[in-house]
């Protein structure tokens, strides 16, 4: 009892009918009730919910006015660090709001009491030990609910709606499917795409955290959707079909797309597939990531700065692609997974070109028309396994094999005009080719973590091979108009065996000697051997057959190198600054081997490789880079194999054996800043190169104007960009305007008729776009203005600058019931180029849609693409002292009508991906 | 209810209000009024981001960040400052890195939202929040704490741990308002934790306690929301943005 001061005031209780205020007073002493306790704290805690009302400090006197709160049931707690906690309960009243206590006197300590937590058990909703169990079937859902649409029935359990889910106002940290994580960690991935249907119950639990660390609560809240037999699976995919019925030509425009993704346990099947003729030979970017065809997208050259469709725009396509991915766990970390895909692409194009060629004394005219039909088929497997062997390791496999089998057929006519605007020659060539190959691209890796972090260790090898085989026949026909010159034709059979092998072993070791401070050493091994065997066959006369070996043409050829590269960097970190710096040296050991000759051209270069960087990020949304690396080139085997390529007689090439590599130096710089309330933004940058050692070509032209050209080593070729533009939102940001200009300067090298001819590219561009987003409009018009100026210093007859203009119109507007309208147009003005390809192209596509049934998965489309017909693929190309205006045929005006279905198991609305931020 | 424990009969009466012991803790012996702590703020960013692309940022590596904080205070004001990151990781940006002035003479707060670099300045009246006191206590930096709760919505309850020993009603991140200085602070899910690490009782300088607001402008909470709705209101994007830069507001 001595344990115990009490202090009793009476209370009368009445009805409070007005709010009225509490004031409590009172003085603080030791346990004496001598001496005044100054700071002591006071607080008023509301009895009904235990939530502070007020709070005070007692003065230098021990005294406490604690007032500003309404009448009510509370607590007063008096508190200081030396003493025990004095509790006093208090009945607030109308007439009992005014409360003195004279005298508090804090004495010594007590022992803590313990909680006791009673739950309630209630059917279908039960306790089973610790873990509440909700019984399923109890509680209605629609037909096709998923599992979110459960829980949000189920009394006590919140979900947001981000999916976030609480428990009795606790968060639920992980949800399992019996028992085992679902796709990774992601519970919406469960929540939203298993059926509401499949589940038996739904358990929560506290379950102890995984290596949980100090201060961390080390128990977590699980919600374990236990399943019916039956349920553990879904699937959700895309259908999509369209066509013009063949109204507008014979051959009926069509684009069929069919994606779809099954999964089943931990084990993940996707298929698609794509047919057309039209130019779309890819599948959208945001379906190659919801179906998770990684391949797929990594060779579609999209990426996620440059969505667009990467269209065939070089001709008349037809395109199919199937395949399908599987992917699976095995342990706790080990991921498997399977692909094959089927590609089969067919091309046929028809183009005509003229081209100008300007020598120091003369100039030559040609006139080129093709015919190009290709064929390409390939089967592609991929896979992939890793695993955490353990805590610290990591190892990676990834295996591939690619057969590829391609025809090609190709038709041209070449006429070679003189200064004097008259034809000396029309050569006819017509090729066709086959080809048979197979490629592997295989990667193995070992990656170690220490205890001491930001150690690490990883050993990576890649193999890389190929071999491949091409049979062909070539038929020329050459008709000479001048006098004196006999017309020639003939014909030659040709075979082209090549293989390579290219092993790379990497070892990379970092070491940190301070918190900032890292040094990174790097070792690496290259072995390869580069065979090709090239044969061309004349007619026996004999026999009447194509084997009489034509030894001009005709060469076997090895090239074998060995490459012994280490480089030692040392980074230095910190949160504002990151430099690196370091060097690499490297040697490289050639063998060239002639095998019909069987001369050797043995080559062997030492290089050091220096690189350096900087950067600057004074914070998140800026940042400024300079970057200065250094490399090295091979050629390839053909352009080393000492033999002449016929297979366009009138542009022959021929390799060089004492080709060696290029070195490059590389700058690049770039700033950004971006200002995140605004929106404002900056991006600039500045990109050079200087390359020695270059692969050049050095061309001999002949009377006619035919040539062989070789590749040689030339030094002080040069590349470099300058960009910059900026954003700037207006109106809160409906309305943005972005500005951009870029410059760029180029230098190379070329040789001919064995004289240096150095050409310098100088171009400049600039444009602006303007931008309008409202809820459902948006539109967007844009201009651009590119002036390009070469300078050739063999022939100033091919210093002609020229200009194209482009302007651009988006738009995009979600009407009323449904509908939607997209269009877009561009106009694209060419100027100064050669008389017949100085056209103006006018482009507009439209888009009608409308989506039907509630989900509006069912979506039908109109769509008219280059309504003007207008559409040209048009070039101009600057090569040395060659102008080559080009001209290709491909689609243009077409129209489709399209049906997509998009569907899942749960029959809801299938989303389309996203994207990031 | 809280537990109640009768151990008299005499105290039963009707009408009648009693005084007991209840619990006591074992404390510094001494009652501070400045000083300058070090917070150390501990974000599971899996726990912290629900967005499954941001998760796709996050792996076992980084998921943890450990990141520092200083805090000045003493009877009338508090500051609360963000520490140099030398741990920097692709992932910095994921975690806030305001700082807090607390004015309990003017009942004012001064807040430096940090947004990708760039500072706002916003100052308003100190939150009032409504916090709920427990009976659980934990030791944080040698001083005994008790546990009370702010209920921010229907689905985020954060704790925060303070000690009576601390005599300032201040706390870090701009939590304020409790009987004492706030020590610890928490979310229920403990994806974001803040505990003191180092308690050192030098009376901070003038100019540790002020910001240097210089010639930027200062809203106010509501101005700048409202400013931020005209210009995201449209993008869900901004708004996911923003809520993340409010979280504590």
């Amino acid at each position: 009892m001595k344990k115990f001061l009490s202090l009793v005031i009476f209370v009368t209780l009445t009805f409070k009918l007005q709010a009225q205020e509490m004031r409590v007073k009172g003085v603080v002493f030791d346990t004496s009730g001598t001496k005044p306790l100054p700071n002591t704290g006071v607080m008023a805690v509301r009895i009904k919910d235990s939530v502070l009302l007020r709070h005070t400090r007692t003065n230098i006197n021990g005294e406490f006015s604690l007032t500003g709160f309404q009448v009510d049931t509370f607590t007063l707690y008096v508190e200081h660090p030396e003493y025990d906690t004095k509790t006093f309960f208090i009945f607030g009243s109308k007439s009992n709001s005014e409360i003195d206590i004279p005298k508090i006197s804090l004495s010594g300590k007590s022992k803590q009491l313990k909680e006791v937590i009673v739950y309630a058990n209630k059917n279908p909703i039960y306790f089973k030990g610790d873990t509440l169990v909700y019984v399923a079937d109890s509680f209605k859902v629609g037909e096709n609910a998923v599992v979110e649409d459960l829980l949000k029935k189920l009394p006590g359990i919140k979900v947001d709606e981000n999916g976030t889910i609480t428990s009795q106002g606790k968060q639920i940290n992980q949800v399992l499917v019996d028992g085992d994580e679902f796709f990774g960690t992601d519970p919406t991935i469960a929540t939203r795409n298993l059926g509401a249907k499949g589940v038996e119950s739904v358990q929560i639990y506290e379950k102890e955290k995984e290596n949980a660390k100090a201060g961390e609560e080390d128990k977590i809240q699980v919600l374990d959707l236990k399943l019916k037999e039956d349920a553990k699976k879904g699937y959700f995919g895309k259908f999509s079909a369209a066509t013009d019925f063949g109204l507008f030509q014979d051959n009926p425009f069509y684009e069929t797309e069919i994606l779809a993704n099954k999964f089943e346990g931990k084990q993940k099947i996707s298929i698609f597939l794509l047919g057309s003729n039209t130019p779309k030979s890819n599948f959208k970017w945001g379906d190659m990531n919801k179906f998770g065809l990684e391949n797929e997208r990594n060779n579609s050259g999209m990426s996620n700065w440059n969505q667009g469709n990467t269209n065939n725009t070089s001709g008349i396509p037809r395109t199919v692609k199937a395949g399908i991915y599987y992917t699976d766990k095995i342990g706790k970390t080990g991921k498997i997974g399977f692909n094959y895909a089927y590609y089969d692409t067919r091309l046929d194009v028809a183009s005509s070109s003229f081209s100008q060629y300007f020598l120091p004394d003369t100039t030559f005219f040609t006139k080129d028309s093709s015919n190009n039909k290709s064929t390409n088929t390939s089967h592609r497997i991929n896979m992939n396994f890793s695993m955490n062997i353990d805590s610290l390791t990591f190892f990676e496999l990834k295996p591939n094999v690619n057969f590829d089998e391609a025809v090609a057929d190709n038709t041209s006519i070449s006429e070679f005009i003189d200064s004097l605007q008259i034809r000396s020659l029309r050569s006819d060539i017509k090729n066709k080719d086959e080809s048979l190959g197979i490629t592997s691209n295989s990667e193995a890796l070992l990656r170690r973590k220490f205890k001491r972090p930001k150690r690490e260790l990883e050993l990576k090898y890649i193999l890389n091979y190929s071999k491949n085989r091409t049979t062909g026949q070539l038929l020329n026909a050459a008709q000479f108009d001048l006098v004196g010159s006999p017309d020639t034709t003939f014909r030659q059979d040709k075979t082209n065996e090549n293989g390579s092998t290219n092993h790379y072993t990497l070892l990379t070791y970092t070491e940190p000697i301070t918190e900032r401070i890292k040094i990174q050493v790097e070792y690496l091994y290259e072995f390869g051997d580069q065979l090709q065997d090239k044969r061309t066959y004349d007619l026996d006369v004999n026999s009447g057959l194509y084997t009489s070996e034509n030894t001009l043409f005709s060469n076997n050829f090895d090239n074998i190198r060995q490459q012994n590269r280490g480089t030692i960097l040392g980074i230095y970190e910190d949160r504002k600054h990151t430099l690196i710096g370091g060097i690499g040296f490297r040697n490289i050991d050639i063998t060239n081997r002639n095998l019909i000759t069987d001369s050797v051209t043995p080559q062997n270069i030492s290089n050091y490789l220096p690189q350096f960087s900087y950067q600057f990020k004074p914070s998140i949304s800026k940042r400024f880079g300079f970057f200065y690396t250094t490399n090295s080139q091979q050629p390839s085997v053909s352009d080393l194999q000492p033999v002449r390529d016929n297979s366009n007689p009138n542009r022959m090439q021929e390799g060089n054996p004492d080709l060696k590599p290029n070195y490059v130096h590389n700058v690049r710089m770039n700033f950004n800043t971006w200002s995140a309330l605004t929106g404002r933004y900056i991006w600039s940058g500045f990109n050079a190169s200087l390359t020695n050692n270059a692969f050049a070509n050095s061309t001999s032209f002949d009377s006619y104007g035919r040539t062989i050209s070789r590749t040689e080593n030339v030094d002080g070729n040069i590349f470099s960009n300058l960009f910059a533009g900026f954003g700037l939102p207006l109106f809160n940001r409906k309305f943005e305007i972005n500005p951009n200009v870029n410059a760029s300067y180029m230098r190379y090298t070329n040789i001919i008729n064995d004289q240096e001819n150095i050409t310098q590219n100088r171009s400049i561009s600039g444009g602006t776009e303007f931008e309008l987003k409202l809820d459902s409009l948006q539109i967007s018009v844009g201009g651009d203005y590119s002036y390009t100026s070469p300078v050739s210093s063999l022939a100033s007859a091919s210093n002609t600058p020229f200009v194209t203009q482009t302007y651009k119109v988006d738009f995009e507007w979600q009407l009323p019931a449904n509908f939607k309208i997209k269009a877009d147009a561009k106009y694209v003005i060419n100027s100064q180029r050669t008389a017949g390809f100085n056209r103006n192209i006018f482009v507009v596509n439209t888009e009608l849609s409308r989506s039907f049934l509630k989900t509006e998965n069912l979506i039908i489309t109109l769509s008219g693409n280059d309504l003007l017909n207008q559409n040209l693929n048009l070039q101009r190309q600057i090569n040395g002292n060659i102008v080559t205006d080009n001209f290709t045929k491909i689609i243009s005006r077409y129209f489709l009508l399209r049906l997509t279905y998009k569907f899942n198991r749960n029959k809801t609305k299938e989303e389309e991906w996203k994207g990031w931020y | 209810m809280e537990r109640m424990v009768l151990k008299s009969k005499k105290l039963m009466k009707v009408f009648v209000i009693f005084i007991f012991l209840v619990s006591c803790f074992q404390v510094a012996s001494q009652h501070h009024v400045f000083g300058k702590i070090t917070f150390e703020r501990r974000t599971n960013l899996e726990k912290r981001y629900t967005d499954q692309r941001m998760k796709r940022m996050i792996n076992e590596n980084n998921k943890i960040r450990n990141e520092s904080f200083t805090f000045y205070f003493n009877d009338t004001a508090s500051a609360f400052i963000p520490l140099q990151d030398n741990n920097p990781s692709e992932v910095s940006w994921m975690t806030s890195k305001n700082a807090y002035y607390q004015n309990l003479s003017e009942i004012k707060q001064l807040t430096v939202l940090s947004l990708f670099g760039q500072f706002l300045y916003i100052e308003d009246s100190l939150p009032q929040r409504s916090w709920k006191i427990t009976e659980n206590t934990r030791n944080i930096a040698g001083y005994d704490c008790r546990k009370a709760i702010y209920q921010k919505n229907d689905s985020t309850r954060i704790y925060a741990w303070y000690s009576t020993s601390l005599v300032p009603s201040v706390g870090p991140e701009g939590f304020c308002g409790l009987p004492g200085t706030i020590l610890g602070v928490a979310t229920e899910d403990g994806g974001i934790i803040y505990f003191a690490k180092k308690v050192e009782f030098i009376q901070p300088k003038k100019e540790e306690l002020q910001a240097n607001i210089g010639k930027n402008k200062v809203l106010t909470i509501k101005e700048l929301k409202a400013d931020i709705e005209k210009k995201f209101g449209s993008q869900p994007w901004g708004r996911r943005m923003f809520d993340d830069l409010f979280r504590w507001l």
